[in-house]
């Protein structure tokens, strides 16, 4: 595979393709992409694809996170609207889950773009910034460009010289304010940056839901897999492979309870109880997406509580070696981002408790392993009985 | 009014300005707007004979040797970050003034420590050169660099050559790895 240096082109020959970009240390890096006109410049906040806004506006350009400490932007370049030019694909320290951190201490930065390898080194021990590469239309033909450069101030000085108009809050959990939430319409709205990341020491945050109902909730599992190459001959997932299951327990406002897995074909439904639906699971485990989990937000009022948590289903239980990252997204607020970084050789954790308190979803982080299902049942004073299943 | 050239592109200098005795050249390159460590670009004019060969060290005019022995071209001086709107460094020419046997003088950037910064034209952005009437301050001619550079460390941005005892001047666009050692060497001399 060809090694690009910093500041050099080459062509791109496949109009769909992928940005890889994995990060050494415990840093916990961002990905960025910014679809750009001739001058450099985003033509709206549309154009910014992040972890807040997963896909561009014209779904050419998206991005997944690919276990803890890598992300995958997917490009479509034969999609790309004639008014942009270039598409940045950056990193950037996240200062909320990685307070004081920088690109220095996340080397080795590995890029594989378009079939090319780049490794940028951080020209400065204090950059915390980098745009790692640069898809741009030469002559009519797409071409990518090794990057390497740089800001001290992270994903805000990065965004402003795109053109980006940001809103950075603390990296506290941020409160939602109680009044009426600005109508979702407001178009000039700054986009914010905000990600909430609850660890041990900011464990808990309560969304309140102001004027409307909230969303649609969307819970995603993600993790390392383990390398490709250990895989059996058919495919099997026996040597170094992990399979997470994401599952959940809830209970109901009417007092109904029970159980949201793979395990048994517990899938659930959206439309009617329990209001919360498990996407079909990633047994392939070649999804870059991991496993998602939705609930139905306007029926939050009917949920008194839900526990998501995850098993190992196979492979050997070391979850530190998992990367395993839960995100929550709540339309029109900020993501919440739980990281299974403390290790453990039991094979189930106890990810978050999501509970209703007068009509807010108070998420509480919990990553507490279990060797089984009803011990976690029993901790948590569930009160469910338990059968052995299997798929 | 300045004509805009593009790459490979010729103009006569004397035919625009029939009474041209003095040209100013400026150069220029877009400031980084990174927090990385700062590109410093040298602007630099090789003074040579009509087979390519510098007349002598001396008529390498650069950082270091601000000024030709004739006094006809003079490095106005080193800006070390591009920063600032407009040329970045100048160069001026008395034409008349210059060495008979001077047939073209070749105005060249190239990065400073390329090597161990890292640093290539492909990370540079908004290079441009444009030739002044030294007497008048009108700008004659200009050519914006807007080739898809890549690890190119130093670049013959345009000439300024004497073809029929007219004075005219070419874009040429053309980059080269191995910075300003490589670049003098091309033109024969023994750098260090």
């Amino acid at each position: 595979m060809t090694l690009l240096l910093p500041g050099q082109n080459a062509p791109v020959t496949e109009s769909s393709t992928e940005v890889k970009a994995s990060f050494g240390g415990s840093v916990v890096v961002d990905v960025s992409a910014y679809l750009l006109r001739s001058d450099g410049k985003v033509r709206g906040d549309g154009d910014m694809v992040f972890y807040g806004q997963t896909t561009d506006a014209s779904r050419s350009v998206s991005i997944a996170q690919s276990g803890g400490r890598g992300s995958v932007v997917s490009l479509d370049l034969s999609r790309i609207p004639m008014e942009v030019e270039r598409v940045s694909v950056c990193a950037a320290v996240d200062v909320s889950a990685s307070p004081g951190k920088t690109l220095a201490q996340a080397t080795p930065i590995e890029v594989f773009a378009a079939g090319y390898r780049f490794v940028p080194v951080p020209e400065r021990p204090d950059i915390s910034a980098l745009t790692l590469v640069e898809f741009y239309r030469r002559a009519g033909v797409w071409k990518v460009r090794a990057v390497g450069q740089g800001f001290v101030g992270g994903l805000g000085p990065l965004s402003k010289l795109y053109g980006v108009e940001v809103s950075e809050e603390a990296p506290t959990p941020p409160r939602q304010s109680p009044q009426p939430a600005a109508a979702p319409s407001t178009t000039s709205a700054p986009i914010s940056l905000s990600k909430v990341s609850l660890t041990k020491a900011k464990p808990t945050i309560d969304l309140r839901k102001g004027a409307g109902a909230f969303g649609t909730l969307a819970v995603n599992l993600n993790w390392n897999r383990g390398t490709a190459v250990k895989r059996g001959f058919f495919g099997s997932a026996k040597s170094g492979a992990i399979d997470l299951d994401l599952a959940c327990l809830y209970e109901l406002a009417d007092g109904e309870k029970g159980a949201i897995q793979a395990l048994g074909r517990r899938f659930g439904a959206l439309d009617r109880a329990p209001f919360i639906k498990l996407a079909g699971d990633d047994r392939s485990g070649e999804s870059t997406d991991g496993e998602w989990m939705h609930v139905s937000g306007n029926q939050w009022p009917r949920i008194k509580r839900i526990l998501v948590y995850a098993f190992i289903y196979e492979g050997v239980p070391n979850w530190a070696s998992t990367d395993g990252v839960v995100s929550i997204t709540v339309q029109g607020q900020p993501p919440i981002e739980v990281r299974l970084d403390e290790g453990s050789g039991l094979g189930t954790c106890a990810i978050a408790l999501l509970e209703n308190v007068g009509g807010d979803i108070r998420i509480n982080r919990e990553v507490r392993y279990f060797p089984e299902a009803q011990m976690m049942d029993k901790a948590f004073r569930w009160g469910m009985r338990w059968t052995s299943g299997s798929k | 009014m300045s004509i805009s050239l593009s790459k490979g592109g010729n103009i006569s200098l004397s035919k625009e300005v029939p009474s041209l005795s003095k040209i100013s050249v400026g150069l220029g390159w877009d400031p980084k707007v990174t927090d990385g460590r700062d590109f410093d670009l040298d602007a630099s004019a090789f003074i040579l004979n009509t087979s390519g060969r510098t007349l002598s060290d001396k008529h390498f005019v650069f950082y270091n040797n601000l000024k030709s022995p004739d006094g006809a071209v003079v490095h106005t001086g080193d800006n070390t970050t591009g920063q600032g709107d407009g040329d970045d460094e100048v160069l001026t020419v008395d034409l008349k003034a210059l060495s008979p046997e001077a047939a073209r003088i070749a105005f060249t950037v190239t990065i400073h420590d390329a090597q161990s910064r890292g640093q290539n034209f492909g990370q540079v952005g908004g290079s441009f050169i444009r030739v002044l009437d030294g007497t008048s301050g009108r700008e004659i001619a200009r050519y914006d660099l807007n080739e898809d550079y890549s690890t190119q460390t130093a670049m013959i941005f345009g000439e300024v050559y004497l073809n029929n005892g007219e004075w005219k001047f070419r874009a040429v666009g053309e980059g080269y790895a191995g910075g300003l050692g490589a670049m003098a060497k091309q033109y024969g001399l023994n750098a260090s």
